[in-house]
């Protein structure tokens, strides 16, 4: 069975949730600590997930304490040889400030998540949106490799989830996108709240030039099952959530499992 | 040679140590320890004896509230209240409940009052080795358009980001809770707090020292953040009236990232003492800290304890022994282990979990040695600076308060002139009325993935906590001041009935419940009055409306009581009994929410509408009036109601349920047409205000149109109208489009509390 | 027009400086700040009234400022600020987001309110503490340094992608 390690640091909160995930993805996931560097060194996993959470608290900037952790040595390394490597939320921004997404020069700091930027509002911000692959995404990387290509609803959670790139930089970051937010229909979002944090370019996950790290602001292992949609949700999901309850179906998948089941599909083809 | 201090003595060491405690307490502790006492037992016993830690005002009306259930397994005594949950794979889960105020502080440091307030109650249920799997705030703010409206808003606007900022770092899902605003509350803000958590029932961790201890050696560990002067007086405090700049520094500061580690550090420390099968004691440090926590753990026990103070980790140098014993400082515990697991359990602390290169001077140390002589002995630099008798620690004190009855005696309105449409878009965007949304949208109500239903989609949140199990929990808490002001006792019931319908709703079974009393000064005998008449409301309304089968109530577990909730000038808050309900579906595929599901559907009301509008949005809203008749509790009509609503839903006959309560029947169904967007509801019924706008309990049931062929209606239900296409809500000679009305709804918190627009 | 600056700190220890501070001492650096202060910095472009304007506006909002907990005052480029050790040698630097919604939103609800305020830049001001005889010319190349991450080994302070610094002295 493929192997996929959950690194938890310290301040992170999302790491049992996620182990789970993959899991019921069929999966062998563990959770490492901040400092099972040599543990998880003899044992290198196939995978790795840096979860969501607030490690360090996000003192000075989300993400960048962690960045400096001795573990992420190692992420890098795993990163550079290709292996699969998603950070969702916090981890995503553990990701950009280590340098290894968009990494054209890995360990360089090429683009960051900065506050969210919303009409008449400041902080933090839940709910629910959608979220489309770019098609050269579904191609490249791991964790998009099973999705049709048609919006999925995941929620998002987050106060610093704003993706930010150099001016000279925005051309070349467009093939990095992984997901965009989106419209229920799957068209290009009109600004808030379809793109709920002011990203650029509507991106919510960017890839590394080799498509094998996703740096992920929603939450996917939060829309794993069907029952965690809300039920007030507009589109296609919805209507099979509110349609489902009375019917005890809520067991089947969430939008959120595809991801999950990507790096599966692409785990087990890699290993046969 | 025994020298007893005079009372002169004892009232300059008062005044000049701002004790809370009375000259007569002072002399009882004089006479407990046989002369004049040290600084540090002046200060712990003032802690144990204020009003927060020994509810000495309160025990007598406590112990009438129902506190029994063959369900509950600890009841009110402990850090938290437990009751049996469910069984998974052979295994009995049990919930863990806990209740507190943080008003004061919240209203002088809104961030982080509120922040310290999720951090203690997170805490007790902790450290009954329960994992967390929710918190909920009931917030009660004065009117943030009204005179003191500037201070509102601020002070709303900082008790939410404490919230967010502490408990979305936990990683606990926020579950919501409500909000109302009253200008009773311009000077005193409430911030009540509930936690949850489950635990297996064999894992249930107790807050003292255990019997081992006589025989063989225990040590006491605290762990956690350094001790520093944060929150000196902090219990003193909570019992003192507020005026402008009383309290500063009194306040503790929060640390949410260091809380998240210890959490997970506590896990494995409890995981490891379970394994070698070793027993042992665990308690969080919150009133009177060190001094606390160590007498109580060995005082509970039976047994003394003798404290080294300086082995106790500080962040600032040459502290007095009576400010590191006693100050409360956040994000500590202490556990009483035998001596030879206590090697083991530093290095999990110290070593796997870092503490001391995550915090600086953070770690676990061992600061005392159990022992049989019920003796509690603090040494600090080579000297004893406390010797006192154990058992005099807990002992406490009582008293009995004086009462007198207040007649609220307020009028009904002379004219009830109604115009549905304009009335029902009133209330709707009033800032009573509207959507809470803007809140609940700066919580995390997700992390863990284990939330069913998130504030606002239905009557109660739900979560599903224990992995492999299919059981729901849904939780919701209630108190309508507008209720309590009028009429105390049935501010107390309702504040029951409205968290049961709210649980009943979403298709769970009331387990169990919390309570968080708010009252004024208790040696002002109108507000002890209303404190009492409060309570007998809520223990009439918990002994109806028992689920448990024969007549057992629903058990009050644990819960709260927050006195001198009042000004300078002496005005004291509305009476605000707040009670959360907690409650079970068996399977959570089958919980119901408020979203309409098809046109063409009926709509069903249980419980027929009376004329008992006071305290009414509608006479508040439209009329500019209180009113006096607050609707009756009719506890063997609720309880019937109950019971047919859950059947209902059992059946998988309810396609959405939603309560009826604030607005009225009217508003209810205008929020279900809200949530669902698709759908509206034409309501067949006649268009008074009676009908439309009473807060008589009651519920709005969506049912497929052959469901009254199928089932024989009882007398207290009544089909009120169907469901429609499109977002309106319609009645005899007039109709709402909710979909101009739905942005208003929706932002109107946004606009006047965060934007301060039209203020 | 006038430009006024208000800076404010908390009374109690800040945890993010100690944390900022925990994080640099891990840097293993040749010559570490000993000190590390953190203030909310305040820039305020009000049409009349300066300072008066600026305090009385400070009076109004306890998420400006809560006088239960923390300090304000009206900074001097040139000098070490209020609660600082005059015992060190101090650099500082101002961290501030291109764009941020808390500097628009309440320019705009101070407008909105009635005060003359044209414009309004928060900034997080950190001020390093080093030992009194280094070099000035040292400490301000080794705090702007410290200050930028362009790599993952290199600075803490600011995000050069989305954010920009500028001394403090």
């Amino acid at each position: 069975m493929s192997r996929a390690a959950v690194i938890r640091f310290p301040g992170s909160n999302c790491e049992f949730e996620t182990a789970r995930a993959l899991k019921n993805s069929g999966l062998n996931a563990r959770i490492y600590n901040w400092n099972d560097i040599e543990l998880l060194s003899d044992n290198r996993a196939d995978a790795y997930v840096l979860p969501g959470g607030f490690s360090f608290q996000d003192r000075i900037r989300a993400g960048v304490v962690a960045s400096r952790e001795s573990i992420m040595d190692l992420i890098f390394e795993e990163a550079v040889n290709g292996k699969p490597i998603l950070g969702i939320c916090n981890g995503a921004q553990v990701l950009l400030e280590s340098g290894l997404v968009p990494g054209w020069k890995p360990g360089s700091v090429q683009g960051a998540l900065a506050g969210n930027l919303a009409p008449g509002r400041s902080g933090y911000l839940s709910g629910w949106i959608n979220l489309k692959p770019a098609s050269e995404a579904i191609e490249r990387c791991p964790w998009l490799c099973a999705m049709s290509g048609e919006p999925i609803p995941v929620p998002f959670a987050h106060a610093e989830g704003r993706f930010v790139f150099r001016k000279e930089d925005t051309e070349s970051v467009k093939s990095h996108i992984g997901l965009t937010y989106c419209e229920v229909d799957g068209s290009a979002p009109d600004g808030y709240p379809a793109n709920p944090n002011g990203s650029a370019l509507d991106v919510a996950a960017l890839m590394n030039v080799d498509g094998n790290v996703l740096a992920m602001m929603p939450h996917p292992e939060r829309s794993f099952y069907l029952w965690q949609v809300p039920p007030d949700l507009k589109g296609p999901w919805g209507d099979m959530r509110r349609n489902s309850s009375l019917k005890g179906l809520e067991d089947q998948p969430g939008p959120g499992a595809i991801i999950f089941k990507s790096l599966a599909k692409y785990l087990g083809g890699n290993n046969g | 040679m025994s020298r007893i201090p005079g009372r002169e003595e004892l009232k300059k060491e008062i005044s000049s140590r701002s004790l809370a405690m009375t000259v007569e307490e002072a002399e009882k502790l004089a006479g407990y320890v046989d002369r004049m006492p040290t600084p540090l037992e002046f200060h712990l016993f003032d802690t144990m004896w204020s009003e927060h830690c020994s509810y000495k005002s309160s025990k007598p009306v406590l112990r009438t509230l129902p506190t029994d259930s063959p369900g509950v397994v600890i009841g009110p005594g402990e850090d938290a209240g437990i009751v049996s949950f469910c069984h998974q794979n052979g295994r009995e889960w049990d919930l863990v409940v806990a209740h507190e105020s943080h008003n004061h502080p919240s209203q002088v440091l809104p961030v982080e009052g509120a922040a310290t307030g999720v951090g203690g109650i997170v805490r007790d249920v902790y450290c009954m080795g329960a994992r967390v799997t929710g918190s909920m705030d009931l917030l009660r703010f004065g009117d943030p358009e009204g005179v003191k409206g500037e201070t509102t808003r601020g002070i709303v606007r900082g008790v939410v980001e404490g919230i967010w900022k502490y408990g979305n770092a936990l990683g606990v899902p926020n579950m919501g809770g409500d909000t109302e605003f009253h200008p009773g509350y311009d000077d005193n803000c409430l911030v009540n707090v509930v936690a949850f958590g489950i635990v297996p029932h064999d894992r249930i961790v107790h807050s003292f020292v255990p019997e081992e201890a006589h025989k063989e050696p225990y040590v006491l560990i605290l762990t956690g953040k350094p001790t520093d002067d944060t929150g000196f007086g902090g219990a003193t405090f909570a019992s003192e009236d507020l005026d402008g700049e009383q309290g500063m520094g009194s306040v503790q500061v929060a640390d949410p990232f260091l809380k998240r580690v210890l959490s997970e550090a506590n896990q494995a420390v409890l995981d490891m003492l379970f394994e070698k099968g070793v027993k042992f004691g665990f308690k969080d440090l919150g009133a009177g800290g060190i001094a606390c926590v160590t007498s109580e753990l060995a005082a509970h026990g039976g047994l003394g304890i003798d404290v080294d103070l300086d082995a106790v980790p500080v962040s600032i140098e040459n502290l007095s022994p009576e400010v590191i014993a006693c100050s409360e400082t956040q994000e500590r515990y202490g556990l009483a282990v035998p001596a030879f697991v206590a090697d083991d359990v530093l290095a999990l602390y110290n070593e796997r979990f870092e503490l001391p290169r995550l915090f600086p001077h953070c770690r676990a140390a061992v600061i005392g040695r159990f022992n049989s002589k019920p003796v509690y002995n603090v040494i600090c630099r080579g000297k004893n600076v406390a010797e006192t008798p154990v058992n005099y620690i807990t002992e406490g004190v009582v008293y009995q308060r004086e009462e007198c009855p207040v007649d609220s005696g307020a009028p009904e309105p002379a004219e009830r002139p109604c115009d549905p449409s304009k009335d029902l878009i009133r209330i709707l965007t009033s800032i009573s009325g509207c959507s809470r949304k803007h809140i609940w949208s700066f919580y995390d109500s997700e992390v863990q993935g284990v939330t069913r239903l998130r504030p606002g989609e239905a009557d109660s949140c739900v979560s599903v906590p224990v992995e492999g199990s299919r059981a729901g929990l849904a939780v919701s808490g209630d108190g309508n001041p507008w209720y309590g002001e009028l009429d105390p006792f049935l501010g107390g019931a309702h504040a029951v009935g409205e968290a049961v319908r709210n649980v009943v709703a979403t298709g769970a079974t009331p387990i169990c419940a919390t309570d968080c009393l708010n009252f004024g000064n208790p040696e002002d005998p109108k507000a002890f009055w209303q404190f009492k008449q409060a309570v007998a409301g809520i223990a009439d309304a918990c002994c109806a409306l028992g689920f448990s089968g024969g007549d057992y109530p629903l058990p009050i577990v644990s819960g709260n009581v927050s006195f001198y909730n009042q000004s300078a000038g002496g005005k004291a808050i509305p009476p605000s009994p707040i009670v959360a309900v907690f409650g079970k579906i068996h399977d959570h595929r089958k919980a119901t929410d408020i979203v309409l599901r098809k046109a063409g559907n009926l709509i069903l009301l249980i419980g027929t509408r009376k004329d008992e509008l006071g305290g009414s949005l509608f006479y508040r809203t439209c009329l500019g009036h209180c009113g006096g008749t607050v609707p009756a509790f009719r506890s063997s009509l609720e309880k019937r109601m109950a019971d047919w609503v859950l059947g209902v839903i059992h059946d998988k006959r309810a396609h959405s349920v939603h309560d009826i309560s604030g607005g009225g029947l009217a508003i209810a169904g205008a929020e279900m047409a809200l949530s669902s967007e698709r759908f509206g509801i034409e309501f067949s019924l006649d268009s008074n205000p009676v009908t439309l706008f009473s807060e008589t309990p009651g519920y709005l049931v969506e049912v497929d149109p052959r469901f009254i062929e199928d089932v024989t209606l009882p007398e207290f239900v009544s089909v009120a109208g169907r469901v429609c296409d499109g977002c309106s809500v319609s009645g005899n000679g007039w109709s709402v489009d909710l979909e101009s009305l739905r942005k208003e709804w929706s932002d109107k918190l946004a606009s006047v509390i965060w934007r301060e627009e039209g203020v | 027009m006038d430009r006024v600056k208000v800076a404010v700190y908390l009374k109690t220890p800040d945890p993010q400086a100690v944390t900022a501070l925990n994080t640099i001492k891990a840097m293993r650096l040749l010559l570490p700040p000993l000190k590390l202060q953190r203030y909310d910095l305040w820039e305020f472009e009000v049409s009349r009234g300066g300072r008066n304007t600026v305090s009385e506006l400070v009076g109004h909002f306890s998420d400006i400022v809560n006088p239960n907990k923390q300090t304000w005052f009206f900074p001097e480029e040139d000098s070490s600020l209020a609660g600082e050790d005059t015992e060190l040698q101090w650099v500082g630097i101002a961290v501030r987001d291109h764009v941020d919604s808390a500097s628009e939103n309440w320019t705009e609800l101070l407008k909105r309110r009635g005060f003359p305020v044209e414009s309004l830049r928060y900034s997080v001001l950190w001020r390093f503490g080093y030992l009194k005889d280094t070099d000035e010319a040292l400490t301000k190349k080794m705090a702007l340094d410290l200050s930028v991450s362009h790599t993952r080994a290199g600075g803490l302070f600011s995000n050069p992608v989305s954010q920009e610094v500028s001394f403090w002295i």
